[in-house]
């Protein structure tokens, strides 16, 4: 039996592929390179079968890159050369939700439609990103640390996580937290000594396929107040909004420059851009000044469960506000801020979808953690780098609580992917932002491809991880095109 | 050549892979996640839903791939239903091009005839003539859209309308041509009909299927000649027949996300006495029933069992379409599901 008809055995002939036409489909991404050719996609729909083709691939020594739906943004599920492609989307089961310990128990193919449609009936919900419907809840929770509606209420979506079942690179099937335990299910997520859980958070498929996950719940709070701040410069921001994120004056706090607003403003005339990627810095000042807007603007906003509880969070905040005598915004003519507003209830929102409103097909987030107090410092010579390679990146930063420790600095990189040279500057100013983000002390986020950056910062810290690694995969067969931890004689 | 290389690989370069042409995604029904692309939901890979569709049309316009079996499965497998265009949130982006440019290749390369079945376009005999010397013609059309039967139930039902008109028959639209690829072929129909209209003429044409109706309205051009659907002419015009029957409507693509006609046969429906139900996948966001003579049964079979799923949820009795070929195919799938509902054409039911 060739390897093919190994497979074949295990998901049916209707689930593995290698024909042309389906690897070539899974073959591609916004990033700037050109994905390997994989030998084949295979779509298991049950643990069992992720294990009977991890042993597989394990005795064949075949990587294996999986992917929950596949709408990255930032080459992490990039396939390998004569490796498979582990397409989790069938393995879409809610197993099980428990209002009263507020934990859900999820497959990786779940998505954030299916599980607002799902936890409707209880007024509850979990992590969602401000991502389009389709895309995996898991994989936004636990490899991507992702930044959903509760990044400044709870932190990073991790929060979440209260325990994994996973697929090792051997074929073993582990699990974490109390979950881990016969007698019990998944209300703790630790269970004896120190935190596995944590093996899998941002390991972007690196430490074991995972097959399924309890996640925490939160009630709905339909409750909300928001405000928007406006501040001439960044600097001017960095410190009452660290004091509202330290004092937990706001549950939601989001500044970014007026991409967003351009975007979704639905008369957006796109010939202003000249034919090129992205979203004039230019024409997004001129949109603001038509309406009297600053250069910086914040979204604050406050939940409750009920209204009192929102009355008095609200007049914390006011006074704090108006006894510093910053700019409020008024947006209540602009539709898409109301859209915007609702978004910390969990809700999809229309205007997430037109992030990915752009020109030319290439999109890269580039992301660092870095604390509030280190803005001024780190994002305006981001501004100007990306001038110098020809690009206008606009910003967006989430304050991470539950106090404000840190805050997640996006730019957004849109440029065209068929022009050559608009590519190989895309790289560059990556490369160049890794750079200088690391060189700052901003944790890379999700910047997959040049893991040689950080490793220059903190080697002692990557020669532990690839020791995990060779405990848990030791072939190293789990998504090795990411995180560079691929041992030097299986390189 | 008829495509345009640079500007078809611009239009592509706009997915963003946001995957959200898989579903329902549009506020407030996105949190259903029902699925919507009948071919990614029966074969499941990306390649089956539009996103994988753009990559590989990139890659052929490129030239980095050449088709081969699969690459032609993924693109015939497509029922250029518009659920996608739907969907996708990139503004002034239609996904469906990279289907309909790789059909246009796959014709011009000779490799269409392999994969591409061809229905029959044997024109429908008509004996349905109301007044001969009318400059409004019903265009008869041919098997693959229709039959003899159901011309003459729309004739009737025209001409107890008062509606003068006259056949105009022995001819195709060319709409199957169209979906094949083949816009040469298309091409010489559309002006041979075109001239056939002008010599005979003819000042307004009676379309009574959604897919020609479609094609002679956005796909021709008929400078003096008014392309009308039947049921325009018969709005206000019905009588009730029927009493507390519960029907839910199903939008066929070509009338409802094409030409954007939802609320014209609803408002027949609700005249003709039907308790008026709609099913959760409804209007724009209807899915495909597959229901075309040149489209994969099997995926036409899973598409239609889901619309009787949504009809059953909706507690409707009756399940009334618009047009023979999507009648058929959701009658099949109702007796293939063993479902009490009736499925109905409403051209048998004026
Ligand atoms: C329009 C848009 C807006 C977005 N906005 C936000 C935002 O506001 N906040 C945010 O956090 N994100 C945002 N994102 C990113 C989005 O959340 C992620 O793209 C999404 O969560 C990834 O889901 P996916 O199903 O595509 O996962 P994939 O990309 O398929 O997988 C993600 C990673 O997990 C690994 N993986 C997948 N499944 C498994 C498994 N079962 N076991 C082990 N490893 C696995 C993959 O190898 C990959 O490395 C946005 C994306 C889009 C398209
Ligand atoms: S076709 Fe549209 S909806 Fe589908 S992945 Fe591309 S951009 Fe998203
Ligand atoms: S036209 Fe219909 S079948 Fe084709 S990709 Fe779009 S949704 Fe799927």
């Amino acid at each position: 039996m060739d390897f093919a008809e190994r497979f074949i055995s295990i998901v049916g002939k209707k689930h593995f592929s290698t024909e042309l036409a389906v690897i070539e489909a899974y073959r591609d991404t916004l990033f700037p390179v050109d994905p390997e050719e994989p030998f084949g996609v295979i779509m298991p729909e049950t643990t069992e079968q992720v294990v009977d083709i991890v042993k597989l691939c394990n005795e064949i020594e075949m990587p294996i890159v999986p992917i929950a739906v596949g709408a990255p943004i930032n080459g992490m599920n990039l396939p390998v050369k004569n490796g498979l492609v582990m397409d989790m989307s069938r393995m879409n089961k809610i197993h099980d939700i428990d209002p009263d310990t507020m934990v859900a128990v999820i497959e990786p193919g779940v998505t954030i439609g299916q599980m607002i449609k799902a936890l409707e009936p209880y007024n509850l919900m979990t992590s969602y990103p401000n991502s389009s419907p389709p895309v995996s809840v898991l994989a936004n929770i636990i490899f991507l640390k992702g930044s959903g509606q509760h990044i400044t209420k709870y932190g990073t979506a991790d929060y979440y996580l209260q325990g994994v079942e996973a697929v090792l690179g051997t074929g073993e099937i582990m699990k974490t937290g109390s979950g881990a335990l016969d007698s019990s299910d998944w209300h703790f997520r630790y269970c004896l000594g120190p935190d596995l859980s944590g093996l899998f958070i941002g390991s972007l498929g690196t430490m074991g396929i995972v097959t399924k996950a309890a996640v925490k719940l939160a009630p709905i709070c339909p409750y909300t107040w928001s405000v928007a701040l406006g501040f001439d410069k960044i600097g001017d921001a960095v410190k009452p909004i660290n004091y509202i994120g330290k004092m937990k004056m706001a549950d939601y706090i989001n500044g970014q420059y007026w991409y967003t607003g351009v975007s979704a403003d639905t008369d957006y005339p796109w010939e202003v851009t000249g034919g090129k990627a992205a979203l004039p810095l230019d024409y997004m000042d001129k949109w603001r000044e038509s309406k009297g807007l600053t250069p910086v603007w914040f979204h604050l906003a406050i939940e409750g469960i009920d209204e009192r509880e929102v009355a008095v969070r609200r007049q914390m905040l006011e006074e704090y506000i108006d006894g510093l005598g910053i700019k409020r915004l008024d947006m209540s003519n602009d539709s898409w801020y109301h859209v915007r507003d609702t978004q910390i209830q969990g809700t999809i929102s229309s205007v997430a979808a037109r992030f990915c409103r752009h020109r030319g097909g290439g999109w890269s987030s580039l992301v660092f953690i870095a604390p509030v107090k280190k803005w001024g410092e780190i994002l305006d010579p981001v501004i100007e780098m990306g001038r110098k390679y020809g690009f206008d990146p606009t910003y967006l930063l989430k304050v991470f609580g539950p106090y404000a420790h840190t805050s997640q600095c996006r730019f957004v990189l849109s440029y065209n992917k068929s022009d050559p040279d608009e590519r190989a500057r895309a790289k560059k100013f990556t490369q160049e932002f890794t750079q200088h983000a690391v060189a700052n002390g901003g944790v890379i986020h999700r910047q997959t491809l040049q893991p040689g950056v950080v490793m220059a910062h903190q080697p002692e810290y990557y020669a532990l991880l690839k020791q995990l690694k060779k405990i848990v995969d030791p072939k190293c067969i789990l998504n090795r095109g990411v995180l560079g931890l691929v041992p030097e004689d299986q390189e | 050549m008829t495509i345009e290389k640079e500007k078809v690989l611009k239009d592509l370069g706009l997915c963003a892979r946001c995957r959200q042409c898989r579903m329902v995604c549009e506020v407030p029904i996105a949190t259903t996640m029902l699925p919507i692309c009948p071919s990614g939901e029966f074969y499941k890979f990306d390649t089956y839903f539009a996103s994988g569709r753009v990559t590989l049309a990139k890659k052929i316009l490129l030239g980095k791939i050449d088709f081969d079996e699969s690459i032609l499965r993924a693109v015939y497998s497509c029922a250029l239903c518009g659920s996608c265009k739907q969907q996708c949130p990139i503004l002034n982006f239609d996904p469906m091009e990279a289907t309909t440019v790789m059909r246009e290749l796959a014709v011009e390369k000779g490799l269409a005839d392999s994969i591409y079945p061809m229905p029959d376009t044997t024109p429908i005999e008509c004996d349905c003539a109301a007044c001969a010397d009318s400059d409004t013609a019903l265009f008869v059309g041919s098997q693959a859209q229709s039959d003899a039967e159901t011309v003459k139930a729309i004739a009737t039902a025209l001409k107890k309308a008062s509606v003068c008109f006259k056949p105009f028959a022995g001819a195709d639209a060319g709409e199957y041509l169209l979906r094949k690829g083949d816009i040469k072929a298309f091409s010489a129909i559309k002006e041979s009909n075109t001239a056939a209209f002008k010599a005979a003429g003819i000042k307004k044409l009676i379309a009574h299927d959604p897919m020609t109706y479609k094609v002679l309205k956005q796909d021709y051009v008929l400078d003096g000649i008014e392309v009308v659907f039947y049921l325009e002419l018969l709005a206000g015009k019905v009588e009730a027949k029927v009493s507390g029957v519960k029907a839910t409507y199903h939008d066929p693509s070509y009338l409802g996300r094409y030409l954007g006609v939802y609320d014209l046969p609803r408002a027949i429906i609700t005249a003709l006495g039907y308790e008026l139900v709609e099913m959760v996948r409804t209007k724009e966001n209807a899915m495909s029933s597959g229901a075309f003579p040149d489209y994969i049964p099997a995926v036409a079979d899973l598409a239609s069992k889901t619309i009787i799923g949504d009809a059953e949820q909706a507690g409707a009795q009756v399940l009334i379409t618009v047009g023979r070929n999507a009648a058929v195919q959701l009658q099949k799938a109702a007796q293939q599901l063993g479902s009490a509902i009736v499925v109905k054409d409403l051209a048998t039911l004026l």
